[in-house]
């Protein structure tokens, strides 16, 4: 079961990366980096499951911080820079 | 009071986050939220009011549409329709707060097809990207609905009383 | 409760899949945000659920983590689909109508 998961997961981040490294304007990749940020918090957290510890979840709380001040400060600069 | 709320939401959240309520996380989470609560004095519109029973039914009616969100984007994954009509909706509300309006603008990108794009304050009015704009008086009409739920369940008392009033208004008309 | 918690992480990460999927196949910059944003959010909380039901000691930190997700989420988009709008060199696809146009152009650089 968390190897199916963590395949899925894998796909959608590999979806994502893709869009990152092809979406023609600024904008589809800081879209594309926000949901890579999810998707590693998803990871973890399905990580968690499989361990049963909960060593990383400080790394999950963290990394949903980062990603949204990412986006955020991206969104910025798509505003300033244009596409 | 409304400070002291807020500075004691802070110190749950820092104590959930050392997952551990011993004396020495309270007291430094104190320390802490009160600092931020004084120096970062920002909270401009008025008190918060929570009503349980309408808050409940906000937080069902946002899950339902959550969920069917993502199965309308589920679907339009497995079935692609390339000939979208996409547009810009503008819809006025009727503001009574900027916690309420927030909430909307928040919850509203996460109802299926919409996605807010601007908001303006002085008629208060949210400018909201829709997939499918072929209804306009649909969508215009989904988010009135969502606002009228927030402002029941957050709203001050003198909104709500307004809202009573349209109904009776709009009662008798018929 | 195994069988609870593995039906939610799996359609939990399905969801995420179906958001990176749609943000490779859509059109346009705003049918993505649509996509990642509602998908993804709707996925992490089926896998926090999962993780709160299992773990003993971490149930608050996940809490919390979705719960920041959840609030940040649609700030995000809001704030990248702003940009998009204004900025130039960015394409996007509005058909039918749109109100913001004239409001652009009253405030000049709003």
């Amino acid at each position: 079961m968390i190897t199916a998961a963590t395949i899925l997961l894998v796909a959608g981040g590999a979806c994502f990366l893709v869009r990152a490294l092809a979406g023609p304007s600024l904008a589809d990749r800081v879209i594309a980096i926000d949901g890579l940020v999810v998707t590693i918090v998803a990871a973890t957290l399905v990580n968690s499951i499989g361990t049963g510890t909960t060593w990383f979840l400080d790394v999950a709380v963290v990394a949903a911080f980062v990603g949204f001040v990412g986006t955020t400060a991206g969104a910025r600069f798509v505003e300033r820079r244009g596409g | 009071m409304m400070r002291a709320v807020r500075a004691a939401v802070l110190v749950i959240i820092w104590v959930g986050l050392w997952s551990d309520v011993s004396v020495a996380n309270v007291l430094s989470g104190l320390l802490l939220a009160g600092t931020i609560v004084l120096a970062f004095d920002t909270w401009h519109a008025g008190a918060v009011v929570i009503r349980p029973v309408h808050v409940a039914r906000f937080t069902l009616h946002f899950l339902y549409k959550l969920v069917q969100a993502s199965l309308v984007v589920a679907r339009t994954v497995v079935i692609p329709r390339h000939r979208v009509n996409t547009g810009i909706v503008a819809v006025p509300l009727r503001g009574c707060s900027d916690a309420v309006a927030t909430l909307v603008a928040d919850t509203i990108s996460l109802t299926p097809g919409t996605l807010t794009l601007e908001v303006r304050r002085d008629p208060l009015t949210l400018f909201i990207h829709a997939l499918d704009v072929r209804n306009v008086e649909q969508v215009q009409g989904d988010v009135r609905r969502l606002e009228v739920l927030a402002i029941k369940a957050f709203g001050p008392a003198s909104a709500v009383a307004e809202l009573e009033v349209d109904d009776m208004r709009s009662w008798r008309g018929r | 409760m195994d069988a609870v918690v593995a039906i939610l992480t799996i359609t939990g990460a399905t969801f995420i899949l179906l958001a990176g999927i749609g943000a490779v196949r859509f059109p346009d910059v705003y049918a993505r945000m649509h996509a990642a944003t509602k998908a993804s959010t709707l996925g992490i909380a089926l896998v926090g659920l999962a993780t709160a039901i299992t773990l003993d000691g971490g149930r608050a930190k996940t809490l919390l983590a979705v719960a920041f997700i959840f609030v940040t989420a649609p700030s995000a988009a809001h704030l990248v689909g702003r940009a998009a709008y204004r900025a130039e060199g960015i394409e996007i696809d509005l058909a039918t109508r749109d109100d913001l146009a004239e409001l652009i152009d009253d405030q000049g650089d709003g």
